[in-house]
């Protein structure tokens, strides 16, 4: 392969912020990519595990409830079919809400940013409110997932606790939801923190848009799947 | 000078005729080895499948051929005995026709592949059903086969009977439908000379059919891990003339 | 007068570094062990030991804890920790991390420089290797005869189960780690890959996967195959969830290396360096990195629903419960399937480039063998029931699997149309590099070939789950990929050490490996053919001449890589020495010096040209 050098080429190792930004925006992207199938995976899960009712357990289960029950068991395990009723929607939208009004914040906050030379102090608001939000998310999520009921199935000799298999992909769709929103409010505090540094600042937004991009994509994901569990919630 | 057109065309001839040889070689073990290879056949199904190993093995192996005489008279032929660095090869870069005729070649050769095993496919689907069918309910479980024979269902006190057994006997030219389960994990049911095989599955029952034409004795073997014994969950399948197996099972005893 | 001059002592810039000065593997280690036996105790106290799947919730609990401490002790959260105080790294910090003037001591810690992680990698695809090859041996040192005479069938079940993972993760990594990150960016002509410190943080977190596979044998292992089906992975002891965690995390790993290679190769190449100029290497690589970005958070989800399964009393793959093991099957090939092309197309690769070289021949049809790699990891998305053809699951879909599957043998067909036009009147310089590219080109068309008899259903009826399966993927892993492996290991020898693989050697080891790969397989075939499953620890009498025959090509398969472990650790210091471009070759990684400089170029190339201008009138330089 002929080259030729380029005596210009070179003007010092550290490559303008405009470059490292194109390169970060492609590499969130990918991994956004990657994070979309995750969920495509478990989507297909749930409309897989729907459609197959295997022996008609997707949202029943033969066992006891397990409210009150201790772990060492139920002392006389009276087995019978119980029919299981679909999640409340409202906690499922409030918890949606409550990701879209945090990652808007988070983009009026960008935007803030962007603007003006003084948009940092603004900015900082946004961030430290889109935080709590995302806070109150997760705190919303974990009552949801503690919300799923638990049954008692009898195995063998012994009595164990179980999911119906809606139950268990609602809860991975709950524990899911919960470490991506862990990940929001370690990068929106992280923002936080830079801007007061001044080391995210009106020349320098380009982090505030590579974490706005992701916080919007959470906010699609929990709209996404609330859309499908709450259309798809009975028995196919 | 030996110009570039002779040295090509010098190639091609020794290469096709190598190629033609490595063909018919690979065409007679093709024919001969794979039924040599493979077990018994105790069904049309087992003998449509051996057919079509050959049919595949006489396909592939000019493709194979093709690869292997090139390949050899490259090492006779191309290889650079000097020191040092060789000197540039031609700038070959592309030959359009070539790789058309390539791409259109395989395409044709996997298209007759597809035609063949999707007809045969559709002609084992397309079930035996009819009035003298005999099913079969398999099951399986760590580390056994049993099999039942609903067909002998009666009850005795209130409770429903009839024969199994964990050697599988069956009746010679009669279809057979196999419903197959499990009672813990997946395994695999293969009846090894019938060229059948399905995976056994907790609650859930699958189905497969074969017509035995052969009598004589066979292996059922699991083919899905299944724990400790796995290598061990072996058993025979005996196939005897119509009357022998109606004698056969109407001196089984039945259980529930 | 006198004059007093006053010199004011001006600091010395700040040594870089800063807590990266302490940390290394050793650190690490500590770190993991640590964090792991906290992790242990507080599960083990504060967990319910009556409650259902309690000893697995431990374990992976544990193994979270490992992971967490190895990863703080090797530094890779330091940065991340600095981002959130506002407190960016400096250029004295980058240049530590990139290991400038540290000798040895940069290969033992969290390094940014793309060519110590290359060597890294090295090391960890040999200890891989190697581990996974020792369980081989006592795989077929147990089939030599039947009757378990050497392990028992549980300790058998492990051992193939391990096995098998251990091969895949090797195989995975065996090209692309090495190569993809000491070559790709000077071919490209980047200083470094895209984003070094993720590069440093995928090969640790490889690292932090590895005793959490290894340690699963130590405690009772994973018998129930490397694809670990429900339900019989709820009857696994805890080895199940190490094995399972091994997994999860080296998703993780996987995942940045495929982002980093991918950002490498659209956002790094040099002027002049369209994507028609890139070597074919390149274009493997990232197409490789794009498939495996589809298929490894399927892995992901898959393992963790199987460990939800057992330790959270989820139904995901428990039929009596609504759960289906059909669903796990579907989830894993759906990653299972592509992963086997991220595997192979890197080993494709190298090969195609290793033929350049050594038949001084510009590639054949470059578009199209593009083309071809690109088809084959599209259609490899669409194929994955191929592996489900006899359990039962929709038999419907039968005829579409074996169409796609089928189709897929069309850019498989145009590898070896550029290969063989690539060798087309070429000068064939037989050095060592390219006698595995012949033994790939006899390998693969065995293997290649087979897979095509396993896509027919009525054929696939008869050998799946037959040592037939057996044998066709290993002439693809072993046969085929691993050959591609130790190929490029041959030809980048010279640019990472300055010295020549002692040929010789090399040489011993080729035959014995070809020689043992083909003694083990075809007989494993016939054994196949015959009517031996797979994953049996003991057979019938009438399989066991071709099952010791196998296990002797196994043995001449294992000398044949200590033979190429030993040259390999030989050449490193007393081999002989090559120059910084002993092949001739004209992609960009041969024309910088060796040893690489720390920013492989002092001035970046513009460029002109592709890198196959063999037999072509050269221009002006």
């Amino acid at each position: 392969m002929t080259v030729t050098h380029n005596e210009h080429a070179e003007s010092g190792h550290h490559e303008a912020p405009e470059v490292v930004d194109g390169r970060q925006r492609l590499g969130i992207w990918l991994f956004i990519g990657g994070d979309m199938i995750s969920l495509g995976a478990l989507l297909f899960t749930y409309l897989y595990l729907r459609g197959v009712n295997s022996g008609g357990h997707w949202m029943s289960i033969v066992g006891m409830p397990s409210k009150g029950i201790t772990s060492a068991g139920p002392d006389t395990f009276t087995p019978t079919t119980l029919v299981e009723q679909p999640m409340a929607n409202g906690l499922n939208w409030l918890i949606v809400l409550v990701v879209v009004v945090s990652a808007a914040l988070m983009w009026l906050g960008e935007k803030r940013l962007r603007a003006s030379v003084n948009g940092r102090g603004a900015f900082r608001g946004y961030a430290a409110a889109a935080t709590v939000t995302a806070v109150v998310a997760i705190v919303l999520q974990v009552m949801q997932v503690r919300n799923v009921p638990q049954y008692w199935i009898q195995s063998n000799d012994s009595a164990l606790f179980a999911y119906t298999s809606y139950g268990s992909v609602v809860l991975a769709f709950g524990i899911s939801a919960i470490i991506h929103f862990v990940l929001l409010v370690l990068l929106g505090a992280g923002l936080y923190v830079r801007a007061g540094r001044n080391v995210l600042s009106y020349e320098k937004w380009y982090q505030a848009r590579l974490v706005r991009f992701f916080w919007v994509w959470i906010a699609v994901s929990t709209i996404v799947t609330a859309i499908v569990v709450t259309l798809l919630n009975t028995v196919h | 000078m030996t110009s570039e057109k002779t040295t090509t065309s010098r190639a091609i001839v020794t290469i096709g005729i190598l190629w033609v040889l490595l063909t018919a070689a690979g065409v007679l073990v093709s024919i001969y080895a794979t039924p040599w290879l493979m077990p018994d056949s105790a069904s049309n199904t087992m003998h449509m499948g051996i057919l079509t190993m050959i049919i595949f093995s006489v396909a592939a192996a000019p493709v194979a051929a093709l690869v292997y005489a090139v390949v050899l008279y490259a090492l006779a032929k191309w290889r650079y005995t000097g020191e040092g660095i060789p000197p540039d090869g031609p700038s070959l870069r592309a030959n359009s026709p070539l790789t058309m005729v390539w791409i259109i070649g395989s395409t044709a050769l996997t298209l007759f592949l597809l035609v063949w095993g999707l007809s045969l496919l559709a002609s084992d689907n397309s079930g035996q059903g009819g009035a003298n069918e005999m099913t079969v309910n398999v099951t399986g479980q760590q580390w056994l086969w049993s099999f039942q024979y609903p067909s002998t269902a009666s009850t005795q006190n209130g409770t429903p009977v009839s024969v199994s057994n964990e050697d599988l006997y069956l009746p010679v030219n009669t279809p057979i439908k196999f419903n197959v389960t499990s009672k813990d994990v997946d395994h695999g049911f293969w009846i090894v000379q019938m060229g059948i095989k399905i995976n056994a599955i907790p609650d859930t029952i699958t189905t497969t059919e074969v017509t035995p034409n052969k009598l004589g004795d066979y292996d059922i073997r699991c083919t899905e891990i299944c724990g400790l014994n796995h290598s061990y969950m072996t058993t025979k399948v005996h196939v005897l003339t119509e009357k022998a197996f109606s004698n056969w099972l109407a001196a089984q005893p039945k259980h529930f | 007068m006198t004059s007093t001059i006053e010199h004011s002592t001006v600091s010395a810039p700040a040594l870089g570094g800063g807590i990266y000065r302490r940390l290394n593997f050793g650190t690490a280690l500590i770190a993991g062990v640590v964090f792991a036996v906290i992790a242990w105790w507080v599960a083990h106290s504060l967990l319910d030991s009556d409650g259902r799947g309690f000893s697995d919730q431990v374990m992976v609990i544990t193994a979270v804890g490992w992971v967490v401490g190895f990863e703080l002790g090797i530094g890779a959260f330091t940065s991340i920790g600095k981002w959130f105080t506002g407190r960016d790294q400096t250029h004295a910090d980058e240049m530590y991390l990139a290991g400038k003037d540290a000798g040895q001591a940069r290969y033992w810690r969290f390094t940014t420089d793309h060519k110590v992680v290359g060597v890294q990698y090295i090391v960890v695809t040999m200890i891989l290797l190697g581990a996974g090859g020792l369980l081989a041996m006592g795989i077929r040192t147990n089939l030599l005869s039947p009757g378990n005479h050497f392990v028992n069938q549980q300790i058998y079940n492990s051992f193939l189960s391990v096995h098998g993972m251990l091969m895949i993760l090797a195989l995975i990594v065996a090209v692309a780690g090495p190569w993809a990150n000491f070559v790709v960016p000077i071919m490209v002509g980047a200083r470094d890959m895209a984003f070094p410190r993720l590069n440093a943080l995928s090969l640790w977190t490889l690292v932090a996967a590895i005793p959490l596979l290894l340690g699963s044998l130590a405690v009772g292992g994973n018998d129930m195959g490397w694809v670990t089906q429900a339900p019989i992975s709820n009857q696994s002891g805890v080895g199940f969830d190490l094995f399972a965690m091994a997994i999860i995390t080296f998703t993780v790993s996987t995942t940045v290396a495929g982002v980093n290679t991918i950002c490498t190769v659209l956002t790094m190449r040099t002027k002049g360096m369209t994507l028609e100029r890139l070597p074919i290497f390149v274009w493997a690589s990232s197409i490789a990195a794009a498939l495996g970005l589809y298929a490894f958070p399927f892995f992901l989800v898959v393992m963790s629903l199987n460990i939800s399964d057992r330790m959270n009393g989820t139904s995901f793959f428990i039929a009596s419960e609504g759960g289906t093991g059909w669903l796990q099957e579907n989830l894993f090939w759906l990653m299972g399937h592509p992963e086997v092309y991220v595997i192979l197309l890197p080993a494709v690769g190298a090969l195609l480039e290793i033929t350049t070289v050594f038949a001084r021949k510009p590639l054949f049809s470059y578009r199209t063998s593009i083309a071809g790699m690109a088809g084959l990891a599209g259609l490899s998305v669409l194929v994955w029931a191929h592996h489900m053809f006899t359990t039962g699951w929709a038999p419907a879909l039968g005829g579409p699997f074996m169409v796609t599957t089928e189709m897929i043998s069309i850019p498989t067909g145009i590898i070896f149309l550029v290969l063989l036009g690539t060798l087309w009147r070429g000068n064939i310089w037989m050095r060592l590099p390219m006698y595995w590219v012949f033994g790939f080109i006899s390998n693969f068309i065995v293997g290649g070939i087979t897979g095509i008899y396993l896509s027919d259903i009525p054929v696939d009826n008869q050998m799946h789950g037959t040592m037939f399966v057996v044998a066709h993927f290993h002439y693809v892993f072993v046969g085929s990929v691993l050959f591609g492996a130790i190929g490029a290991l041959c030809f980048w020898y010279p640019k990472v050490t300055g010295r020549f693989l002692d040929e010789r050697m090399g040489k011993i080891s080729f035959w014995l490996v070809f020689i043992g790969t083909n003694v083990t397989f075809l007989a494993m075939f016939v054994s196949g053919l015959r009517g031996m499953p797979r994953r049996y620890s003991s057979y019938s009498l009438i399989f066991e001449h071709m099952n010791t025959v196998s296990t002797i090509g196994a043995y001449v398969i294992m000398a044949g890589m200590l033979v190429l472990l030993g040259a390999v650790i030989s050449s490193w210091n007393k081999g002989e020495p090559s120059g910084p471009n002993p092949w001739g070759s004209k992609t960009l990684e041969w024309l910088v010096p060796t040893p690489v400089p720390l920013e492989n170029f002092e001035v970046l190339p513009v460029i002109t040209e592709d890198p196959y201008t063999y037999g072509e009138a050269r221009t002006n330089s």
